[in-house]
């Protein structure tokens, strides 16, 4: 079995609380995964595409799982979805959008586009903890990945 | 008509008076013939009785002179088939004397001389027997009776042959009568006939005449009647054209248009225009006309109503008109229309009594406008006077429509705006009012977490309540996002199984259930409704969720479910019901009719019924609980937002049901929703 500790996880969020609270609840899951964090969608792309100031792979190497906000400065997430999906390179890559938004058109627009799962950011710590958790065992652990490259 | 009628019994009557005279002359004129011809057979008949006569008395001659010769003959020569002739005669000579006697019946004088001869005769017969007697005994006869008898004879001879010649003096006279009565029937016949056949003729040919005459005049009456009804008709056709007309054309303008060039062709008219006067103003405002030749007045032109009704006074709405009128009489804007026009007619447009303006016909001809086209423009001004009116109500109308219709989209544009901002409140509420709300509650649970313990109990609480506002405040927000999102989604109302519904609420619930221990009771089978399948669990959920949360402390929740198939009465249509309350607010009856619910009058309903033992609501409160943010109880006894029954009102809203309750305080709630049942094929 590979070490799944290995593989980057990429945040896509602009609120730092959200992102000192995912940090601190990956912390206390004890998942040692790296977290790699941007803050708006155009960082994300610029990333994602190996752009500057992200082009060094090996300080940013391409994640294994994104955690998408929809509502980001500059571009939104589904707006990198968009393009991601349209990204030969790229366009496997598992994609669990994590928003604060129960509203259908956002959820049915984000599947429509290729998200691979959707998730509310629950309230209560606890249930941000055990959703973390989950997220872990089920995408980094069970769920097999895809090749990135054609073919 | 009644001209014709007289016309026509005139006819008949001297048509039989034609018939019935010459008919009733030529019986007369038989009537007269044959008396006269009786007449002359009667007297023709004499004639022949006299011949007759003269026959008869002839052949009694000749058996008297057949006797004598018979017996003279035997007498000389002694040889008695001399004999035979007297013999024969001696047998007829009786008969024929008396046929001669009945003959002359009549004629006294013959019938004295007959037996004057029928004497002699006798004397002279009784001769012959002793003569043939005395032949036969001694061979010789005596001269002197032989002399005698000569004598006789010879007497005889004379008495016949005046006997005879009276006759044929009788037969002379009557065959004169009969020639002159024939003449007389000849000549009487002929003149009779050339008389009456003058009389008839001069008669008949005066009753040809006066026939003819007769029926010349009931001609020219039918044929006039016949020109006028084919006037009429094509008046009728013309104004049956004109109303086409109007009704086709869009503009007053086209009407008048329309009108005038199909009146033009009834009544003849160089000029034909309409104009109406805003008596506001002063102004006459040429519409439309058809016109030959140059016309002062274009289409759109304005005038001052002066130059169509003299003397008129600003507001004061006046009318006269003018028909066949020479030019001078005619109104000054005629006057000014050129040297051509000699005749003007002026016929106001009127509708009820409101002056609406006038339509204007002039004619060079000096002598145009008979009765019969005064009546035919007076006619149509009628028509275009209702035209015209109906053309301002149409533009007011469409005016109106138009304002109606812009009101209408800005309305939609506003509705749609206020939407498009709902929408975006909704969506920040939901993207951005939450954020804070996960950093109080993150961090005061990590505060609790990694520095609780520098915390004294009161410094724990504090943190702890921040956890729960929060928690609080997210629930809620979720509840209000819940209930807004039911006025913002579509629904569209299709058959759902009520029963797999509740079901499926139940399951959604069941954490609750076995956590509460609440008895659930469905009574099955539950029938199909017409609603909107996620809507109908949203509000199930919420209805079940207070039937099991409302309870009094330590007592078991009992929730019991069944439906009721019913007619809505016309009191719950209208919303008046004494103890429920009738939650449909906003919904129209309107709405209610609408396709959702096909068939709306004989609709049967489900009413499903959800009832608990809980703590029941006062009346007073009914009505309330159903609006948004409404709570009769604390945070503390009873949690929630107090939307629940907001979004059960609202989701039968969308729906097109009702909702309500029936409680009293302490004795449970009874509350019910109606809804559609799905017809049976469904």
């Amino acid at each position: 079995m590979l070490n799944v500790s290995n593989y980057t996880i990429l945040l896509v969020e602009d609120d730092s609380n959200d992102v000192f609270l995912i940090q601190r609840a990956f912390r206390k899951a004890n998942l040692l995964n790296p977290l790699q964090v941007v803050e708006n969608g155009e960082a994300a792309v610029f990333y994602l595409a190996g752009k500057q100031p992200y082009s060094d792979r090996d300080r940013y190497p391409l994640p294994a799982l994104i955690l998408l906000d929809l509502k980001l400065p500059r571009k939104s997430g589904l707006e990198v979805l968009e393009w991601l999906r349209q990204q030969p390179d790229l366009k496997r890559l598992p994609v669990v959008v994590l928003t604060s938004s129960e509203e259908n058109r956002d959820i049915n627009r984000a599947y429509d586009l290729g998200a691979n799962s959707y998730l509310v950011k629950p309230v209560a710590f606890e249930a941000l903890l055990d959703m973390v958790k989950t997220l872990n065992s089920y995408w980094l652990i069970f769920n097999q990945r895809p090749k990135l490259e054609e073919g | 008509m009644a001209l014709f009628e007289t016309a026509q019994t005139n006819f008949r009557r001297r048509l039989t008076r034609a018939i019935a005279l010459p008919f009733i002359l030529m019986l007369a004129l038989s009537g007269i013939l044959f008396l006269q011809l009786n007449h002359l057979l009667s007297v023709t008949r004499w004639v022949d009785h006299t011949d007759r006569v003269i026959a008869q008395a002839n052949y009694t001659q000749r058996l008297l002179l057949d006797m004598e010769s018979g017996i003279r003959g035997y007498l000389v020569t002694g040889n008695p088939s001399f004999l035979a002739p007297y013999q024969a005669s001696s047998l007829l000579i009786d008969p024929a004397f008396n046929d001669l006697r009945s003959l002359i019946s009549d004629n006294p004088r013959q019938i004295q001389r007959l037996k004057e001869l029928r004497a002699i005769y006798e004397q002279w017969n009784r001769y012959a027997p002793s003569q043939i007697a005395r032949k036969q005994r001694s061979g010789d006869y005596q001269f002197s009776v032989f002399n005698t008898r000569r004598h006789l004879m010879d007497a005889m001879r004379v008495q016949l042959a005046s006997f005879i010649e009276t006759e044929e003096v009788l037969r002379d006279v009557r065959t004169d009568t009969a020639q002159k009565t024939t003449q007389l029937t000849i000549g009487s016949t002929l003149g009779l006939t050339v008389g009456l056949g003058s009389l008839l003729a001069l008669f008949t040919n005066r009753q040809l005449i006066a026939v003819a005459k007769t029926y010349k005049h009931a001609l020219a009456i039918a044929q006039e009647q016949t020109e006028a009804l084919r006037r009429s008709a094509q008046r009728l056709e013309a104004l049956h054209q004109i109303d086409r007309a109007i009704l086709a054309a869009h503009s007053p303008a086209e009407v008048v248009r329309a009108a005038l060039s199909r009146m033009q062709r009834l009544v003849p008219c160089q000029q034909a225009f309409v104009v109406l006067f805003h008596f506001e103003t002063g102004i006459a405002h040429v519409i439309a006309g058809t016109v030959n030749g140059d016309f002062p007045f274009p289409e759109g032109a304005t005038l001052q109503i002066d130059e169509f009704l003299p003397g008129f006074v600003l507001g004061q709405q006046r009318s006269y008109s003018v028909e066949n009128a020479t030019i001078n009489r005619c109104p000054p804007a005629i006057k000014r229309m050129g040297e051509g026009q000699s005749n003007c007619m002026t016929i106001p447009l009127r509708v009820e009594e409101n002056l609406l303006g006038e339509l204007i016909l002039s004619a060079t001809e000096p002598t145009t406008f008979n009765p019969e086209h005064q009546e035919i423009a007076r006619e149509v001004a009628d028509q275009l006077a209702i035209a015209m009116q109906q053309a301002e109500l149409r533009e007011q109308l469409e005016q109106y429509n138009a304002q109606l219709e812009q009101r209408v989209s800005d309305r939609t544009v506003q509705l749609q705006e206020a939407n498009a901002e709902l929408e975006a409140f909704a969506y920040s509420v939901s993207h951005d009012l939450r954020a804070p709300l996960r950093a109080m509650q993150g961090f005061s649970s990590a505060l609790l977490e990694d520095y609780g313990d520098s915390f004294d109990v009161i410094g724990q609480d504090y943190a702890q309540r921040i956890v729960t506002a929060a928690q609080r405040m997210d629930i809620l927000i979720q509840d209000l996002l819940d209930y807004s999102r039911l006025s913002r989604t579509e629904i569209r109302l299709q058959p759902i199984h009520l029963e797999a519904v509740v079901i499926e609420v139940l399951a959604q619930l069941e954490p609750e259930v076995r956590q509460k221990q609440v008895q659930v009771a469905v009574e099955s089978p539950l029938p199909q409704v017409v609603g909107h399948r996620t809507t109908l669990i949203q509000v199930l959920t919420n209805l079940l969720n207070n039937a099991m949360k409302f309870i009094a402390p330590g007592v078991q929740p009992q929730v019991r479910v069944w439906a009721e198939v019913r007619e809505r009465g016309e009191a719950e249509e209208q919303g008046i019901v004494e103890t429920r309350v009738e939650t449909r607010a906003i919904a129209s009856i309107a709405e209610e009719s609408e396709s959702h619910q096909p068939s709306a009058n004989s609709q049967l309903w489900v009413r499903l019924w959800i009832e608990d033992n809980g703590i029941g609501i006062a009346p007073e409160h009914q009505q309330r609980i159903f609006r948004v943010f409404e709570r009769l109880h604390g945070i503390e006894s009873y949690p929630g937002t107090g939307i629940g029954l907001a979004i059960v009102r609202k989701g039968l809203e969308r729906m097109g049901g009702y909702a309500g309750v029936e409680s009293q305080a302490n004795q449970g709630s009874r509350f019910w929703i109606d809804l559609p049942k799905a017809r049976d094929e469904c």
